[in-house]
C-alpha cells in the first residue's frame, strides 16, 4: 500500500460501517411498519402509516372515519407490541454487548448475572402470595420482578466490589446467584396451587402479549438512558474487550470503575425489560456475536448495530409466533431461539470458513 | 528520566519480590532487565508504569511521583507493552493501534490523531497487517502491533515485558533494532525485560541483573555479562567472548 492507500482504505471502511448502521436503522423502521400488518386482523401497511398520521393530527380521537377501529387496533395493540419488541431488542442486545466487553467473555449475556432467575422469583412470589388490588394484579407482578432484579444487582455489585471487581468474580457471583434465585423460585413453585403454577410458567416464557404504551414508556426511558451511558463508554469498551486489566490501566482506564458501572447499567436495562416481558433468553448472547461478525469489534458501530440486530430478530420472532399457529400466539422467548440459533450457527460456521 | 527509588514489593511480608531496587534511566537509553524466572522483572516493570504500587519506595518520572499521577497522565507519558495475551473477540490491528491515541480519555479521535497513527504504521512498515485480526497473526506480527499501539501514545518512556519472547531470531533482531533506534533517535527511555542474554548484550545500553529480589549488577553489557555474574545469577557455566563489537555468550556442556 502506498502513502495515500492506508488513509483511503481506513476512511472507506469507516464510511462503510456508518452506512451499514444507517441502513440497518432504516430496515428497522420499515420492518416495524411491516410487522404491524402481521396478525389476526387484516391490516395493510398504508393503514399502518395512516394510523400514525391520524394520531398525530388528532383525527383518531374524533371517532370519525371508517378506519377508526382499525387505527385503534394498530395504535393500541400492534404498535405497543412492536415498540416493546424494539425496546427489548435494543436493551438486551446492548446489555449483552457491554457485559461481554467488560468481562472479556463471549459466553456472557445479561442473564449471566442471575437477573432472569431473580425476576422470575419476584414474579412467582407475587403470583403465589400476592393479594389485594395491587399485588394481585399485573402491575404487582412487574413491580416484584423489578424489585428482586434490583436486589440481585445489589448482591452482585457488593460481592464483586468486596473481591476487587474482577471479571471472573462478577461472572461467578452471577452464576451463583442464578442458582440461588432458581432454588427460591422452585421452593415457591413447590407450594403453589396448580393454576398459579401455570401462571408462573406462562410468565417465564417471555412474551409481548398485553404490551401497552405505559409499559413501553417505562422500559423505553430506562433503556434509552442506559444505552446512552453505555455508548458513551465505547472507546473504553474497545480497550477492555481486547486486553486484560493491566493493559487497560496502562491505557489510562480504571477497569474496576468502568466494569462496575457498565454491569449495573446493563443489568438495570435488562430488569426494566424483562419485568414487563418475562424472560427472553438468547438474544442478549447472540445479537452481539452476530453483529460482531458483520461489523467488527469497534463499539462505536457495534453498539448501535447490535441494538438494531436484536430488535429486528425479536420483531421477526414475535411476528412468526403470532402467525404460525393462529389464533394461538407462541411466546417470543420460544420462537427467538428457534429462529436465532440457525442464523447464529450459520454465521459462526461461515466466519470460521473465511478465517481458514 | 525515569527513576526507581528503593522500590520494595511483596505479596507476603516475609517473601519479598523486590527489595530496595534503585536505578535511573535517562531519555535515549535502552535498558534491559535480566534475571531468572521469578526474580520480579515483571513486577518491577509494573511498578515503574504505575500498574502496581510499590509497598515501599517510589518510582519517579522527571521528578514526579508516578504513584501520584492520574491514570490518564501516566498513559500519556508511559507506553506499556505487556506479555502477549489472548484477544477473545478478534479485534483488528488498526483498532488496537488507535486505542493508543485515546489513552485514558475515551474521547473521539481527531483527524490529527488518525494521521499520527498512520505515520507510525508507515514508519514501522506494518501497512499489510493493520486490517488483520490480532488473533490471526503470528507472534512477531502481534508484537509489532502492540509496539505501534504504545508508540501511538507518544510516550516519553516505553516499558516492555519480554517483547521478543515469542519471536524467531529474525523477528527478535528486527524488533530489537527498532526499539534501540527508537530510544536513540526519538530520545525515549526504553526499559524491557528479556531472557535472551545475547540479544541483551548486543542491544542494551545498560543491563540490570536481578537476583533473589535485589539488583545484583547494574552497568554496561561488558560490565554485567560476564562468566562469573551469569554463573552467580543463573547458576550455569557459560563462555563469554568479545566479538563483533559486543559480548557473545555460549553455553558450556555441563
Amino acid at each position: 500500500m502506498d502513502k495515500t492507500d492506508i488513509r483511503d482504505v481506513y476512511r472507506a471502511r469507516e464510511k462503510k460501517k456508518k452506512i451499514i448502521v444507517f441502513l440497518s436503522a432504516v430496515v428497522l423502521i420499515v420492518a416495524g411498519f411491516c410487522f404491524v400488518t402481521v396478525g389476526y386482523a387484516d391490516i395493510n401497511i398504508v393503514q399502518a402509516v395512516e394510523s400514525v398520521r391520524a394520531w398525530s393530527d388528532g383525527s383518531l380521537y374524533s371517532g370519525i372515519g371508517e378506519n377508526t377501529a382499525i387505527y385503534k387496533i394498530i395504535l393500541l395493540m400492534r404498535m405497543p407490541r412492536i415498540a416493546m419488541a424494539v425496546i427489548a431488542g435494543i436493551g438486551l442486545s446492548v446489555s449483552g454487548t457491554a457485559m461481554q466487553a467488560v468481562t472479556r467473555n463471549p459466553l456472557v449475556s445479561p442473564f449471566t448475572m442471575g437477573i432472569s432467575s431473580a425476576a422470575a422469583f419476584g414474579a412467582s412470589m407475587c403470583i403465589v402470595f400476592g393479594t389485594g388490588v395491587f399485588f394481585g394484579s399485573e402491575a404487582g407482578i412487574i413491580l416484584c420482578a423489578f424489585v428482586t432484579s434490583l436486589i440481585c444487582i445489589l448482591f452482585v455489585y457488593v460481592i464483586s466490589l468486596k473481591s476487587g471487581m474482577k471479571a471472573e468474580t462478577i461472572v461467578l457471583t452471577g452464576i451463583a446467584l442464578n442458582y440461588f434465585f432458581s432454588a427460591l423460585s422452585s421452593a415457591v413453585e413447590f407450594f403453589a396451587e396448580e393454576y398459579k403454577l401455570s401462571a408462573i410458567v406462562q410468565w417465564s416464557f417471555g412474551t409481548f402479549n398485553g404490551s401497552v404504551w405505559n409499559d413501553t414508556a417505562f422500559s423505553g426511558i430506562v433503556t434509552l438512558a442506559g444505552v446512552i451511558i453505555i455508548a458513551s463508554q465505547s472507546r473504553k469498551l474497545d480497550i477492555m474487550s481486547y486486553g486484560d486489566d493491566e493493559l487497560a490501566i496502562g491505557l489510562g482506564i480504571n477497569p474496576k470503575k468502568v466494569r462496575g458501572m457498565v454491569c449495573v447499567v446493563a443489568v438495570m436495562i435488562t430488569a426494566a425489560v424483562i419485568s414487563f416481558t418475562g424472560v427472553i433468553g438468547f438474544i442478549g448472547l447472540a445479537a452481539p456475536h452476530i453483529s460482531r461478525m458483520i461489523i467488527g469489534n469497534d463499539h462505536r458501530f457495534l453498539i448501535p448495530f447490535s441494538a438494531v440486530t436484536g430488535s429486528i430478530l425479536l420483531m421477526a420472532a414475535d411476528a412468526v409466533g403470532r402467525t404460525i399457529m393462529q389464533p394461538v400466539s407462541i411466546p417470543v422467548g420460544i420462537v427467538v431461539s428457534f429462529l436465532g440459533v440457525p442464523i447464529f450457527v450459520n454465521l459462526l460456521l461461515r466466519e470460521r470458513r473465511n478465517a481458514a | 528520566m525515569i527513576e526507581a527509588n528503593n522500590i520494595c514489593f511483596w505479596y507476603k511480608k516475609n517473601l519479598p519480590v523486590l527489595s530496595n531496587i534503585s536505578f535511573k534511566v535517562k531519555n535515549g537509553e535502552n535498558v534491559f532487565i535480566l534475571g531468572p524466572n521469578g526474580t520480579g522483572k515483571t513486577t518491577l516493570l509494573k511498578c515503574l508504569c504505575g500498574i502496581m504500587r510499590p509497598k515501599d519506595g517510589e518510582a519517579y518520572l522527571d521528578g514526579k511521583n508516578i504513584g501520584n499521577m492520574s491514570a490518564v497522565q501516566r498513559a500519556k507519558r508511559i507506553g506499556y507493552v505487556p506479555q502477549m495475551g489472548n484477544d477473545v473477540f478478534g479485534t483488528e490491528a488498526i483498532d488496537i493501534i488507535m486505542m493508543g491515541r485515546s489513552a485514558g480519555t475515551g474521547r473521539r479521535l481527531t483527524e490529527n490523531d488518525k494521521e499520527a497513527v498512520f505515520r507510525i504504521i508507515e514508519k514501522m512498515e506494518i501497512e499489510k497487517l493493520i486490517y488483520k485480526k490480532i488473533n490471526e497473526m503470528s507472534g512477531g506480527e502481534r508484537q509489532k502491533v502492540f509496539i505501534a499501539r504504545a508508540l501511538a501514545q507518544e510516550p516519553d518512556v516505553m516499558i516492555l515485558d519480554e517483547p521478543t519472547a515469542a519471536l524467531d531470531i529474525k523477528n527478535q533482531f528486527e524488533t530489537m533494532k527498532f526499539l534501540t533506534s527508537l530510544a536513540h533517535k526519538r530520545n525515549i527511555a526504553v526499559i524491557m525485560s528479556a531472557h535472551d542474554l545475547n540479544i541483551a548484550a548486543l542491544f542494551a545500553d545498560k543491563i540490570i541483573m536481578l537476583k533473589g529480589s535485589r539488583i545484583y549488577k547494574y552497568g554496561s553489557p561488558k560490565e554485567t555479562i560476564t562468566n562469573e555474574n551469569i554463573k552467580s545469577v543463573y547458576g550455569i557455566e557459560v563462555y563469554t567472548e568479545e566479538k563483533f563489537g559486543g559480548v557473545q555468550i555460549m553455553l558450556k556442556k555441563q
